[in-house]
């Protein structure tokens, strides 16, 4: 008896997917009758945990362990070198008077406030364009998949380069039209926009790939019935396609929140944070706190913090979203 | 996609003027993607950087900047040791969540769903939030500036595991059935039967862990203290300096560390391809 299943698509559905159990088959090996040997009724019974043991034992030690050991070190003070002691709340307190903290907790939101509508609009905008009738799609699709190649690193060395106040592409492009030298990484209103552009620019193609499978499995008969009603092709783009394409959406935006929450690359390689405090992020101002300063008990707790500011906003997505699901 | 549906009164007019639109909207963002890599490849190939003139390269291309940076420079130790840490980590995290992962789409044991669930619960936790306690053991078991410390915190994250219970999910069970008839043990199905039926979901798994790791740069900025165990990203990080950059050596240094991503994704893209265009996400 062949059960038809459906094959791994999109990461989106691998994510949301797993998070409802899916019916166990039932195992052959548990219907045995009662008589087996001991031994291989132990090895039955363990059997299953041999095989997740080798991931636990690593997720354990590397994962939950160093978060149990993050909350505990948010309580406490000192160096790593002269020893750590407790100190109570003093590291929260600290925290709520600290203007660089919040000032680059901001930058962080700020900055992912304008990553998220603008990887959307780009990818989905670039899906729609794609998917219609058109020749050289795979030419265009290799195009937007280049900057993918690149590390944020790489990325980021290679857009130092292009916006280099003296000489570099952008400012020579700007000077033929004659406009004058623009100081991008110096001016403390444009260094967040410039990296919301590089972000735009290096996970274009990731969207674009992710909104086009989506695109792509919406059933062409919806479309068929949009047109017989006489809709245009605009109101079946935003009566059709968008609303069948929200868990797509509710997943690039929530991963997109947690992973630009925690922009640390760019401005590290291309700013070190400022002018000033101007592209200073939360998690280099962890990083400076903790490994410049040594201040591992605060930098713990303002870590902290991130964490439950991404837990709330994407808890908050999920609720908003659902509730526009079900009308 | 909307042309064949949407029927105007001067339908060939229409389609056209969108069709111009459309390759035009295209031809921009492809020139304003790939623009920009091929400007670095021009640079890297310059003799002397100095104020870099679009395709004044073709004049006299050379090999001078990937000639210092692979022989007169620690780069090449910063690509061995990604190469050998993005290597290693993937093959050990394809067999443990594969093997996990087996085990929670097939097996039935106590504690499975809040085993899952706990998997499941940590993927939103910030690297900055385990970043300082993970440093810390590090220090403690001296593992500071060894591969060790690169890779052993990589096998942790539990992402894979997810991956791999979506994709064992997709095997007919039958398939183990037989094999259990035929006497093969747990482990023996395990190797024999599910392995070899899982090699799109390892090949697209595997593509993910080995690009995470290739451009990992948080994590071994703090613990690859010197050059024997730093790898790419926060090597290059080091090459930009604020004033006086040497662009020869920093763009062929860039373009030399893209080139194993560029192979990866070329060796493995009709997976990924399936992977993607599979094609359930939203229910129709």
């Amino acid at each position: 008896m062949y059960r038809e299943t459906p094959p791994v698509s999109s990461a989106s559905e691998l994510i949301l997917a797993s998070a409802t159990p899916v019916p166990v088959e039932r195992d052959p090996s548990q219907t045995k009758p009662l008589t087996a040997p001991l031994r291989q009724r132990i090895t039955q019974a363990l059997g299953p945990y041999l095989f997740i043991l080798p991931k636990f034992l690593f997720f354990g030690i590397f994962l939950l362990y160093p978060l149990v050991r993050a909350l505990m070190l948010t309580f406490q003070g000192g160096a790593i070198l002269s020893g750590l002691h407790w100190v109570g709340f003093r590291n929260y307190e600290r925290i709520i008077h600290d203007d660089i903290f919040w000032r680059s907790l901001w930058n962080s939101v700020y900055y992912t406030v304008l990553v998220i509508p603008s990887v959307l609009i780009t990818g989905i905008g670039l899906a729609a364009l794609l998917n219609r009738q058109i020749k050289f799609r795979a030419v265009f699709l290799i195009l937007l998949v280049v900057p993918s190649v690149a590390s944020t690193v790489a990325a980021s060395v290679i857009w130092s380069y292009l916006l280099q106040f003296d000489g570099g592409l952008f400012n020579q492009l700007l000077g033929i039209v004659g406009i004058g030298p623009v100081n991008w990484l110096g001016d403390p209103q444009l260094v967040i926009p410039v990296f919301v552009a590089l972000e735009v620019w290096r996970g274009a193609g990731f969207y674009t790939i992710l909104f086009m499978a989506a695109m792509q499995s919406i059933p062409t008969h919806l479309y068929d019935a949009a047109s017989i009603d006489g809709a245009t092709g605009w109101q079946s783009f935003r009566l059709v396609t968008l609303p069948l394409m929200r868990p797509t959406i509710l997943f690039a935006t929530v991963m997109a929140t947690i992973w630009n929450l925690q922009l640390f690359d760019s401005p590290y390689v291309m700013t070190r944070g400022g002018p000033g405090y101007a592209s200073m992020t939360i998690v280099m101002y962890i990083y400076t706190q903790a490994f410049r300063y040594d201040q591992m008990g605060l930098a713990a707790a303002m870590a902290l913090v991130l964490l439950i500011l991404i837990m709330l906003l994407a808890l908050a997505q999920l609720l908003i979203f659902r509730k526009e699901i079900e009308f | 996609m909307t042309g064949t549906a949407n029927i105007p009164a001067h339908p060939n007019r229409g389609r056209t003027i969108k069709d111009i639109f459309t390759y035009l909207a295209l031809a921009l963002a492809g020139l304003m993607s790939a623009g920009p890599v091929v400007y670095l490849l021009a640079t890297s190939f310059k003799q002397t950087y100095s104020r870099m003139v679009p395709l004044s390269v073709l004049w006299s291309p050379s090999l001078a900047n990937y000639h210092t940076i692979w022989f007169d420079h620690p780069f090449k130790q910063w690509m061995i040791n990604s190469l050998v840490v993005a290597t290693i980590a993937t093959i050990v995290i394809l067999f443990l969540d594969s093997l996990a992962g087996y085990a929670f789409a097939r097996k039935r044991f106590r504690g499975k769903d809040s085993l899952f669930m706990l998997l499941l619960s940590t993927l939103m936790i910030p690297l900055a939030v385990t970043l300082l306690p993970t440093f810390l053991l590090a220090n403690r078991l001296n593992l500071v500036d060894s591969y060790q410390a690169l890779i052993l915190p990589a096998l942790a994250y539990p992402v894979g595991v997810f991956m791999m219970r979506q994709f064992i999910q997709t095997i007919p069970s039958e398939l183990e059935d037989a094999g259990r008839i035929d006497g093969m043990t747990d482990l023996g199905i395990y190797f024999r039967v599910i392995l070899p039926l899982c090699i799109p979901g390892l090949a697209v798994l595997g593509l993910f862990t080995f690009l995470t790791q290739w451009s990992a740069f948080l994590w071994p900025l703090i613990v690859a203290t010197s050059d024997r165990s730093r790898t790419i990203p926060p090597g290059l990080a080091t090459i930009p300096g604020q004033y006086n950059t040497d662009w020869g050596l920093a763009t062929a240094a860039t373009v030399s560390s893209m080139v194993p991503m560029l192979i990866i994704f070329a060796l493995f893209q009709r997976y990924l391809r399936q992977g993607f265009s599979g094609g359930r996400t939203t229910k129709g």
